[in-house]
């Protein structure tokens, strides 16, 4: 098991009330399988997620580098 | 290639302008400015917020891949965070390159390419006077 810092930003962070939490996980589970476990009902639609920092696919497992899990809405900079 | 990235959190304050090398022929400069009018609303300003670390590999990576595309001699971004009241600057960006073609060329690539990856967002400063609005 490895343990990671979930984050999440803006309307993300405002739909789960949260803005990063701890969680541990297997090495090989999914970013989706890890928020359906921590946060049921969200749904990632138009929502990115990143690993260390870098987009990943919602469903490849986070690695067992894996530090920092992000849930990042469409972004709006500028 | 010299690039730099800021994040700031008060006023942008813009370097003073001095050409990376003696290649350089046009330095262009665009300031994004925070307008009063927001979706349908009045808005006093707008907030943002960023996944700072992220925000500046993502940043990097723009640049470098732009750059390919795009060649030019430096660029500097310096984009706020937290409030920022309407009529300041937001962004700023500042492109050196040999010709004004590859520097208009890059600073509209990267800024499209900002918004579409770089983990910055913005939400609306609402007025707080009803009379204002």
């Amino acid at each position: 098991m490895i343990s990671v810092k979930l984050l999440a930003f803006a309307q993300a962070a405002d739909r789960l009330g949260w803005r990063d939490m701890l969680v541990e996980c297997a090495s090989d589970e999914t970013p989706r399988a890890i928020l359906a476990r921590v946060a049921p009902g969200f749904d990632p639609d138009n929502v990115r997620v990143a690993v260390n920092c870098e987009y990943r696919a919602w469903d490849d497992a986070v690695g067992s580098l894996a530090q920092e899990v992000a849930l990042l809405p469409p972004v709006s900079g500028g | 290639m010299e690039s730099e990235v800021i994040l700031v959190a008060g006023p942008i304050i813009a370097p003073e302008k001095k050409p990376a090398s003696r290649e350089v022929g046009a330095i262009l400069e665009f300031s994004g400015i925070v307008r009063e009018s927001e979706g349908e609303g009045k808005v006093a300003g707008l907030s943002y917020e960023a996944y700072e670390a992220m925000a500046r590999r993502e940043f990097d990576r723009i640049i470098a891949e732009t750059s390919i595309r795009h060649p030019i001699q430096a660029v500097l971004v310096i984009h706020r965070l937290g409030d920022v009241p309407v009529g300041e600057a937001s962004l700023l960006v500042r492109v050196e390159a040999k010709h004004r073609g590859q520097a208009l060329a890059f600073c509209g690539a990267l800024i499209d390419q900002m918004k579409e990856d770089v983990p910055i967002w913005k939400s609306p400063m609402r007025l707080t006077s009803p009379l204002a609005q």
